[in-house]
């Protein structure tokens, strides 16, 4: 479990994110939703010890975390962001990341269909394999936790589908997800606990049952509580 | 980390800087090379049956520093362009966010990093082995102390500007400020020296004492000197671990590992000042006195020297360059002071020497005369018996046609070497492809 007490960002004078108070569940796949702009990234890059704090902790399992070997032993993660050497051919890359950690996950490569892509330099690559690629770098390891900024970004219908599918069975097997999405609809199909920001503040956080029950939306649809819960 | 290793290091044969950065060091090195040899070659001609001419001509002052003075320009003014991308191209590209996740960390990435650029500075160099097989070749001598002692000056050089290159490269996410940085710090070394020649500010004078382009003159001439190593060695240290704290993006509050690293360095520089101890390794022995001289010297109490001349008057900078530098390494109890006022201009042109409270003056700054007047203050006597052996210089006139030799390693087998390096992965590609 994540749990995140009084985190404050500031840049050039102006919050980003104010005293966020929240608890990730353990084993949930967690969506951080929210307009653009709400903070969901700045969160994301704080639990994840890419960006510092300028008030605030974060505990991963009732442990505060102090520095960043901490988080990145339980934590894997993947931004929005490209993260891949663009020179580099996809097989090449691949061979360098599985010494690098060790780690190697041939169903995982099937699953995203990555061998097609072997022989292709990653600049070459389209925005759908890319993204494929980026996620088998988050999820091919052990971490118990791994938290994904867009994942879905860059996916026709169908592909969502597939690492819809993929983030599920992860999650059956043991490891808990943190999902900043922006397309409501997936978010309510693969997310089963969230958290809603809002111009840097944490508004609402919830099940989707909890949320209904609370803003009294009766049919659980996310978009209507979104738009509820930022209406106030 | 093997396998990271392996990608730094494969990752300075990928870069396009590489072809460039190999065309330029092949011309400059072959260029400086060259002139050498054939001005060195001229020049013995006249030595050839002269032992007192000859005796000047000794190959690495002659050859190899002037072949290694390409290698500086190239250390300087291009290598940090290939440096930096190292830590800039993580960031330009995002992939630090990936590497960061590894098994290992920061410092460890950090650690890889520089020993990676380390092992690549340590290739540039090997590349010059071929002008000493050269030279070699045509019958030239290596005074092999005084040449790895060059060698150790630039890999030291080098180091530092890797040092500086990292720090640009971690303090900008730019590549073009990075790279604007690491030359405004490497070149405002070099200005220190070209301030220091030409006495632009006297303030200047006692700065330019820590630059490190007047650092490896030492190098240069011969002299090791371990106060040089080790200021050398601190310098480096300080500098990596800077760029280490702006590496390490997870650090929030840097202010305090800065001012503590900092007193840690400037107090290691006041100890290292205290170091007085320099070996001359030239085979001529150029840089210090006679043998007799250097051992009467060591039994001397401690030496004042008020010196009644500008710093900037030619006599005063002969004194200091000749004298003052093989008395220093001998000596770290001489006090030199340069007078000023009233009293310079009464008794300009005076040296004036003070031992135990006796001095005497002179307008000479010739050698003998000075080793006279010290005798006569310390009262003790100059053992003459120990005659040095005189050195009898290596003249050479080089064969002609030596120079192809230098042409077919420089101008074709190393840039079509490199070349082919860089190309491997774009043939694998079309093939692939």
């Amino acid at each position: 479990m994540i749990s995140i007490e009084n985190i404050s960002k500031i840049y050039s004078k102006r919050y980003v994110l104010n005293n966020i108070n929240c608890k990730i569940p353990e084993n949930s796949i967690t969506g951080i939703i929210g307009p653009n702009g709400a903070g969901k990234s700045t969160l994301i890059r704080i639990i994840t010890g890419f960006e510092t704090r300028d008030t605030g902790s974060v505990f991963i399992n009732d442990k505060k975390i102090d520095n960043f070997s901490q988080i990145k032993n339980q934590i894997s993660y993947m931004p929005e962001e490209m993260m891949l050497y663009p020179d580099y051919f996809v097989d090449e890359f691949l061979s360098f990341y599985h010494a690098a950690v060790n780690h190697r996950d041939d169903a995982l490569l099937n699953a995203l269909s990555l061998k097609m892509i072997f022989n292709k330099k990653i600049k070459q690559l389209s925005k759908g394999w890319h993204q494929r690629l980026k996620l088998y770098t988050a999820l091919c390891n052990k971490k118990h936790i791994a938290i994904l900024d867009e994942p879905f970004e860059g996916f026709d219908p169908l592909q969502m589908r597939e690492v819809a599918s993929i983030i599920r069975s992860q999650n059956s097997s043991g490891r808990g997800f943190v999902l900043s999405i922006h397309q409501l609809s997936y978010a309510q199909k693969i997310c089963d606990y969230f958290i809603f920001l809002n111009r840097g503040k944490l508004i609402a956080q919830g099940t989707l049952q909890s949320l209904s029950e609370k803003y009294g939306v009766s049919d659980t649809n996310l978009e209507e509580i979104l738009i509820k819960v930022i209406e106030g | 980390m093997r396998a990271f290793f392996k990608k730094e290091i494969d990752d300075f044969f990928r870069s396009k800087t590489v072809i460039l950065f190999t065309i330029l060091f092949s011309a400059v090195i072959s260029y400086s090379f060259y002139s050498a040899v054939s001005l060195y070659s001229k020049a013995s001609v006249a030595a050839i049956g002269n032992p007192l001419y000859a005796a000047g001509f000794e190959p690495v002052p002659g050859i190899f520093v002037p072949t290694f003075g390409g290698l500086f320009i190239i250390l300087t003014l291009i290598a940090p362009f290939l440096f930096i991308q190292s830590i800039s191209n993580e960031k330009r590209y995002n992939t630090i966010t990936l590497i960061s996740q590894f098994p290992m960390s920061l410092r460890s990435i950090f650690g890889i990093k520089f020993l990676s650029a380390v092992v690549f500075l340590l290739i540039i160099i090997a590349c010059l082995f071929p002008v000493f097989i050269i030279w070699y070749l045509i019958g030239g001598h290596l005074a092999f102390g005084e040449i790895l002692l060059l060698i150790f000056g630039y890999i030291l050089y080098g180091m530092f500007i890797i040092t500086i290159s990292f720090l640009a490269a971690s303090l900008f996410s730019n590549n073009a400020q990075s790279s604007m940085m690491a030359l405004f710090l490497i070149i405002f070394s070099w200005f220190l020296d070209f301030g220091k020649d030409m006495n632009i500010i006297p303030f200047m004078n006692k700065i330019s004492q820590w630059s490190v382009t007047g650092q490896l003159k030492y190098f240069e001439n011969g002299i090791l000197s371990v106060k040089t190593v080790v200021y050398l060695v601190l310098l480096i240290a300080f500098i990596a671990y800077l760029a280490y704290l702006f590496f390490n993006f997870g650090i929030k509050n840097r202010v305090k590992p800065i001012l503590i690293s900092s007193i840690v360095f400037l107090f290691a520089l006041w100890l290292n000042s205290k170091i007085n101890c320099n070996f001359d390794l030239t085979e001529s022995g150029r840089n210090s006195f006679p043998y007799e001289y250097t051992e009467f010297l060591k039994k001397v109490p401690a030496i004042k020297i008020d010196i009644y001349l500008r710093q900037t008057d030619s006599r005063a900078r002969d004194y200091a360059n000749d004298f003052l530098k093989k008395l220093r390494l001998v000596k770290s109890n001489v006090m030199v002071h340069y007078v000023t006022g009233k009293e310079l201009d009464k008794n300009y042109g005076i040296f004036k020497y003070t031992i135990g409270g006796k001095s005497e003056t002179t307008y000479s700054n010739s050698e003998e005369e000075i080793f006279m007047i010290l005798e006569t203050l310390s009262g003790i006597k100059i053992d003459k018996k120990n005659d040095s052996n005189s050195f009898k210089g290596y003249p050479l006139v080089a064969k002609s046609g030596w120079s192809v030799y230098m042409f077919i390693f420089y101008l074709i087998i190393l840039p079509v070497g490199i070349l082919m390096l860089y190309l491997k992965n774009q043939i694998i590609y079309t093939r692939r492809a």
